[in-house]
C-alpha cells in the first residue's frame, strides 16, 4: 500500500514538473505583438458604455485592452496594495478626488508632455483644474459635472416665483427664502430636497451654497481645516440647513431618492446632471435647471468627474505610448459623445460642447455650460487627505441634518481632520 | 502490551508524531492567518506605519506614542463605552431568550422543526443584508415600517438610527434577532444531552417546572452556556458590520465601536500604526474579559 502511494506521489510530482516546464516554454516564446494594457475602472452606471468604448478604441489602435471593473471602495483597496503585490494596472479610470493619494504614493505618471497644447487649450478650465496636482497634469477627463438646482417649473409658476435663467440673475438669499415660503404656502410639502437621504453626497452638492456663504472645507493654502471649516461663514452655511429643517422647508426624515421626481413633494432639488434621465423621464418639460442662489459671496457651481490616468507601471511594462494613445482616443469628440450622451454630463472639450443641442443657448442644460465657462466652479480639495475629510464631513452633515448643532459639529470635525492631516504630513 | 511502552507524557513516539502530523495543517494556518498578523500588529503599533505611504517615506519607530494617543482620545473612550453598552444589551438578551427558545423547541410536538427552522433562518443571511433590510424597518418617516406599526398603538414616529439615544439599541436589537437562532441551536444540542431519566425522577419527586429548570436543566447545561456566553460576548464586542453599513458611527459618535474606530484609523485615515495599537488594546481587553468569564463560571 505504502509503495503504491509512493509511486503515485512520484508520478504526481513528475507530472507537475512537466506541466511547469511546458508553461515555461510557452512563456519564453517570443511574441511579436505588444502585450496590451490593463485598465482598472471604478464601477458605475457607465460600465457597459465603457466596455463598448474600450472595444472600439482597442480595435482602432490595434491594442488589447483588458478592462476590469471594481466597486469604488474595492478598487481603492486594490490600488493601495497593488505596488506591494506587484499587480499595478497600466491605466485607471477613477474619481478625480482619489488622484492626489495615488500620486503621492508614486502610482501615477504625469502626462504633461503627452498632451498636445491645442487639445489642452480645448479642455474646459474646470477639467484642467481637477486634473492638475502640484502643478502637473496627472489625468484627463471626458466630461465634467453640471450642478445647480433642478426645479419643477409648474410648481414655481403656481407659487408665483420668478424663474432665474442664468447665473447672472440668480435669486438672492431673500428672494430664495421668499420662494420657499411661497412654495410651502402653495401646497408643496417640503419645497427643497437636497438628497438628505444620502448625506455623503452633500460633500459635493452643497459646495455651491457653502462657497456662496464664503465658507470652505479647508484652507486651500495650508490645506488644514481649522479656521476654515469651523469659520463663521462655514458655520452659517451649515446652520442654514438647520434653519431649513426648522421652517419645514426640508424633510429631515426623508430616506428615499424620489422626493423631487417621483413623490413630487419638493419643487427644488440640489443635485447634479446625473439625475437628468430620472428627472426628464418623470417630469418632462417641467424639469428645468436653475442656478443656486447668491447667499452673499456670489453665485457658484461645483465640478469634478471621473478621470483617466496613466500609472507609473507603464514605464516598467513599456506601455506608456499605448496608454497615451488610448487616452488621446478617449478625448476624440465621437468617443466623448458616446459617454456624455449616455450620462448627460458636460463634455470636457469646448469644441464638443458646440455639438450638443441641449448645451446651446436656450437648451435645457445650457446653464451648466454657462457656469463652467464663466469659471464660477469650485472644486473639492485636492489632497491625499480626501477620504479623511470626506468621511468627517459625511458624519458632520448627517449629524446636522438630524438636529446637531452646526458650530460644535464643525469644530469637532475640523479638529479631527487636522489631527490626521498633521500626523500624516498631508499638509506638506 | 502497548500501555507498557508508553513514554513520559503518556504517548507513544509514533502516536506523538501522528498527533503532530494531524495538528500541523491547522497550526500552520493559525500561524499564517492569526499569529503572524498579530505579532506584526504589535510591531506596527510602535511605529508610524501608513497604509499607503508617500513615495520614498519610510516607517519610523514612535515608541508608545500610538498608545498615548489612544488613551487621550475622546472618541476612543466613547467607542469603548458604546461597545461595552452594546455587549451589555446583547449578551444577556441572547443568553436569556436563546435558552427560553431552546427549551420551547426541545418539546416533542408536531411542527416544532418548522419553528426551529424559522428561528434559525436569520443566521443564514449575512449581516450586510440583515442591516439593509432593517434599515427599511427603522425608516424614520411616518411611513416607515416600524413607525407605521407603532402608529396603530398611538405611538409617535421615532427617528431610530438617526437618534443618538436609540441608534445603538437598534443595532443591538438587530444583532439579537440575527444571532439568537444559532445560539438556540447550540443550547438545544446541550439540552438533548441531558438524560431523560433525570426529568422522570423529578416528576416522581413532585418537582415543579421552575424547579426542574433551575435544578436539572441549568446545571447540566452549564458547559454549553459557558461556551455561548464567551462566544456571544466576543462576537458582540466585535461590532462592526451594522455600524459600517447603517450609521458610520453616528449620530454624534453614538454607535462608534472599537472595531469601527480601528477600521477608520487604518483604512480611512491611513494610520496603520495607530490602528494596530487599537487592535492590541482591544485584544487585551477581550482576553481579560474572557478570562474573567471563564473564572467566574468555572465549576468549583
Amino acid at each position: 500500500m505504502k509503495r503504491t502511494i509512493l509511486a503515485l506521489a512520484t508520478l504526481a510530482v513528475a507530472a507537475a514538473g512537466l506541466a511547469a516546464e511546458g508553461t515555461k516554454d510557452t512563456k519564453q516564446e517570443p511574441s511579436a505583438k505588444p502585450a496590451g494594457i490593463k485598465v482598472w475602472i471604478s464601477s458605475g452606471a457607465e460600465d457597459d458604455v465603457y466596455r463598448k468604448l474600450f472595444d472600439k478604441i482597442g480595435k482602432e489602435t490595434g491594442t488589447t485592452i483588458k478592462d476590469e471593473y471594481y466597486p469604488k471602495d474595492e478598487l481603492d483597496s486594490k490600488l493601495q496594495v497593488a505596488p506591494v503585490v506587484g499587480d499595478v494596472p497600466d491605466m485607471i479610470v477613477v474619481d478625480y478626488l482619489q488622484m492626489p493619494a495615488y500620486y503621492e504614493a508614486g502610482l501615477i505618471a504625469p502626462i504633461d508632455s503627452r498632451m498636445p497644447a491645442a487639445l489642452k487649450q480645448d479642455l474646459i478650465p474646470s477639467v484642467v483644474s481637477e486634473a492638475t496636482y502640484k502643478g502637473k497634469l496627472i489625468a484627463t477627463a471626458q466630461f465634467d459635472a453640471g450642478m445647480g438646482f433642478w426645479a419643477n417649473k409648474s410648481m414655481l409658476l403656481k407659487a408665483g416665483v420668478r424663474i432665474p435663467t442664468s447665473y447672472k440673475n440668480a435669486w438672492s438669499k431673500e428672494e430664495f427664502e421668499d420662494a420657499l415660503k411661497k412654495l410651502k404656502a402653495s401646497g408643496v410639502p417640503y419645497p427643497i430636497y437636497m438628497r438628505q437621504n444620502k448625506p455623503s453626497s452633500l460633500y459635493f452638492t452643497f459646495m455651491p451654497i457653502l462657497a456662496s456663504f464664503g465658507g470652505d472645507y479647508v484652507n486651500r493654502k495650508t490645506m488644514l481645516a481649522s479656521g476654515t471649516l469651523d469659520s463663521k461663514n462655514t458655520i452659517a452655511a451649515y446652520s442654514y440647513i438647520t434653519w431649513l429643517l426648522k421652517q419645514g422647508y426640508l424633510n429631515g426624515t426623508c430616506d428615499y431618492e424620489d422626493a423631487f421626481f417621483g413623490k413630487k413633494e419638493s419643487a427644488l432639488a440640489l443635485i447634479g446632471h446625473w439625475k437628468y434621465t430620472d428627472h426628464v423621464k418623470n417630469l418632462g418639460d417641467d424639469a428645468i435647471i436653475i442656478p443656486t442662489p447668491d447667499f452673499g459671496h456670489g453665485v457658484f457651481t461645483c465640478s469634478g468627474s471621473t478621470v483617466w490616468a496613466m500609472t507609473t507601471a507603464t514605464a516598467k511594462n513599456k506601455t506608456a505610448d499605448i496608454v497615451a494613445q488610448v487616452i488621446a482616443k478617449s478625448l476624440e469628440p465621437e468617443n466623448i459623445r458616446i459617454v456624455t450622451d449616455f450620462n448627460g454630463a458636460i463634455p470636457s472639450r469646448k469644441s464638443v460642447m458646440d455639438t450638443v443641442p441641449a448645451l446651446q443657448k436656450g437648451g435645457r442644460l445650457y446653464l451648466y455650460r454657462e457656469q463652467l465657462e464663466a469659471g464660477i466652479s469650485v472644486l473639492r480639495p485636492l489632497t491625499p487627505a480626501h477620504m479623511t475629510i470626506y468621511t468627517a464631513m459625511e458624519a458632520a452633515t448627517k449629524d446636522i441634518l438630524h438636529g446637531g448643532n452646526a458650530q460644535t459639529t464643525l469644530q469637532h470635525a475640523a479638529k479631527e481632520i487636522d489631527d490626521v492631516i498633521k500626523e500624516n504630513g498631508w499638509n506638506r | 502490551m502497548k500501555f507498557i511502552s508508553l513514554q513520559k507524557g503518556g504517548l507513544h513516539r509514533n502516536q506523538t508524531r501522528t498527533a503532530w502530523a494531524f495538528c500541523t495543517p491547522a497550526f500552520i494556518s493559525i500561524c499564517i492567518f492569526y499569529l503572524f498578523p498579530f505579532i506584526l500588529a504589535v510591531f506596527y503599533s510602535f511605529t508610524n506605519k501608513m497604509l499607503v505611504p508617500r513615495a520614498g517615506k519610510t516607517t519610523g519607530f514612535t515608541g508608545i506614542q500610538n498608545y498615548l494617543k489612544f488613551f487621550m482620545n475622546d472618541t476612543a473612550r466613547i467607542a469603548f463605552r458604546n461597545t461595552a453598552l452594546y455587549a451589555l444589551m446583547v449578551v444577556p438578551a441572547i443568553m436569556l431568550f436563546g435558552t427560553i427558545l431552546a427549551v420551547f423547541v426541545n418539546k416533542r410536538i408536531r411542527g416544532v422543526k418548522f419553528f426551529r427552522a424559522v428561528y434559525f433562518s436569520p443566521q443564514v443571511v449575512t449581516m450586510t443584508v440583515v442591516a439593509v433590510v432593517w434599515s427599511y424597518i427603522f425608516s424614520p418617516g411616518k411611513t416607515g415600517l416600524l413607525n407605521s406599526f407603532l402608529a396603530l398603538f398611538g405611538i409617535g414616529a421615532q427617528t431610530w438610527l438617526q437618534n443618538s439615544g436609540e441608534a445603538l439599541f437598534c443595532l443591538a436589537f438587530m444583532y439579537v434577532w440575527q444571532t439568537i437562532g444559532l445560539e438556540m441551536i447550540i443550547i438545544l444540542g446541550g439540552l438533548q444531552y441531558i438524560p431523560q431519566e433525570l426529568y422522570e425522577a423529578s416528576y416522581l419527586d413532585g418537582c415543579t417546572i421552575p424547579q426542574r429548570f433551575f435544578y436539572i436543566t441549568v446545571p447540566l447545561l452549564r458547559n454549553t452556556l459557558v461556551y455561548v456566553l464567551i462566544s456571544v460576548t466576543i462576537g458582540s464586542l466585535k461590532l462592526f458590520t451594522q455600524v459600517y453599513v447603517l450609521t458610520n458611527g453616528g449620530p454624534d459618535n453614538s454607535t462608534t465601536s472599537v472595531v469601527y474606530l480601528l477600521y477608520k484609523a487604518g483604512f480611512i485615515n491611513n494610520q496603520v500604526g495607530y490602528s494596530s495599537a487599537i487592535a492590541v488594546i482591544f485584544f487585551i481587553v477581550v482576553f481579560i474579559i474572557s478570562l474573567i468569564q471563564n473564572h467566574a463560571v468555572k465549576e468549583r
